[in-house]
């Protein structure tokens, strides 16, 4: 594969890839015993992560589009009320995560824009479940779910940032000799 | 027709009679129909998910009392009527949640560039599967990763779409079409059942 690359074809099969990569790894997830629930790390945000440095904004929308879809039809939720969740997690976090990447990289690690993307996942996702879950008692589970967004975040950030440095595959990428 | 369109069809014009379902009784039979049809077609079900939103959407409704109160707990009323309200749409998620399991059991195709974008990903899918097999140790998880990426790369010195073929789809015959008629005329007739006052009402 040769990338970056300028021909539209081969991008678009990048995005692609990435979005196989994050159907792996919430399938590897999956298998990852939680000590809570509802705690997960959110592997499959990696490639999410990965591509800011490597995707164009249109792109980046796509990867985020073909990441919801795909995950709904594996898990078969693509047409139930779970898909309006996924949709508005990975979307509001998709934004945050471009948003600070594009304007803040020189002052914020893949780590803090690991928190900034599981933070504004959790708010998109808290907002909806008041609408279509728990009504007021939304701002109950908010605390926790925050929490857990957090220390999850975290792990996934210097996930993200330890692939960045050690990964062979990613640095061929950048200088294009892949 | 395709298999996985007339499951899709099946299961959107069933939609409506498991959101205007009124009766608690109704959709509980509702729901189980549709767990079973999902399970009977390869689905799995597991209960402690169903029972944790079961128990999660009834208590947050009780916050808001509302009908009978069957006792309390200090100041804390529980009340019938928010019991039943947050266990009714409990059950209609549920619901919803199976009966999307079974539209998609046939492995539905999107239409268009979006379609075959998804075709492609799932073949990368497929791939990413089948090498993560071979890779050899998985420990420490990046360098595995790294691992399985650059073989994927290696191997894809030609653009990998012109690889992908599409799968041959299932044509459906006359009997499955009568079986999916056959569901959607009992799940609306149980929400005629429920919206008549026919089941007993809780």
């Amino acid at each position: 594969m040769t990338y970056p690359s300028s021909s539209p074809k081969v991008r678009i099969e990048f995005v692609a890839l990435l979005a196989a990569c994050a159907l792996f790894l919430s399938t590897v997830e999956y298998l990852i015993p939680k000590p809570v629930p509802f705690m997960r790390i959110g592997l499959a945000n990696l490639p999410l992560i990965i591509g800011l440095g490597l995707l164009t904004k249109r792109e980046y929308i796509l990867l985020a589009l073909l990441k919801v879809l795909g995950q709904g039809l594996i898990t078969g939720t693509i047409f139930s009320y779970i898909i309006l969740f996924s949709i508005a997690g990975t979307f509001a976090s998709t934004l945050l995560m471009y948003i600070v990447y594009r304007f803040f990289k020189q002052w914020v690690s893949l780590i803090g824009v690991s928190i900034a993307g599981a933070m504004a996942s959790n708010v998109a996702q808290l907002t909806l479940s008041q609408y279509l879950l728990f009504g007021a008692a939304a701002k109950l589970i908010a605390p926790p779910f925050l929490v857990v967004g957090l220390i999850s975040s975290i792990i996934l950030g210097v996930f993200a940032q330890q692939f960045e440095q050690n990964s062979a595959w990613y640095r061929s990428l950048r200088k294009g000799s892949l | 027709m395709k298999t996985a369109n007339i499951r899709l069809a099946m299961g959107l014009l069933t939609l409506p009679a498991i959101l205007l379902q009124k009766s608690f009784i109704g959709i509980i039979l509702q729901a189980l129909y549709v767990i079973v049809l999902a399970v009977s077609h390869g689905r799995r079900f597991r209960i402690l998910p169903n029972l944790i939103l079961l128990f999660s959407v009834s208590s947050a409704h009780l916050l808001q009392p509302h009908g009978l109160q069957l006792f309390s707990i200090g100041n804390f009323a529980i009340t019938a009527g928010a019991l039943v309200l947050g266990a009714r749409k409990a059950f209609t998620l549920i619901a919803l949640l199976y009966l999307s399991h079974y539209m998609v059991t046939a492995r539905p195709n999107f239409p268009g560039k979006l379609g075959k974008l998804i075709s492609l990903q799932f073949y990368y899918f497929e791939r990413i599967t089948t090498i993560w097999r071979t890779i050899t140790p998985k420990r420490p998880f990046i360098k595995a990763i790294d691992n399985m990426l650059l073989q994927l790369s290696v191997g894809g010195k030609e653009p990998f779409s012109t690889q992908v073929k599409e799968k041959a789809s299932v044509t459906s015959s006359a009997r499955n079409i009568g079986k999916n008629t056959l569901h959607l005329i009992i799940l609306w007739t149980l929400f005629v059942l429920g919206n008549l006052a026919i089941f007993p009402v809780i």
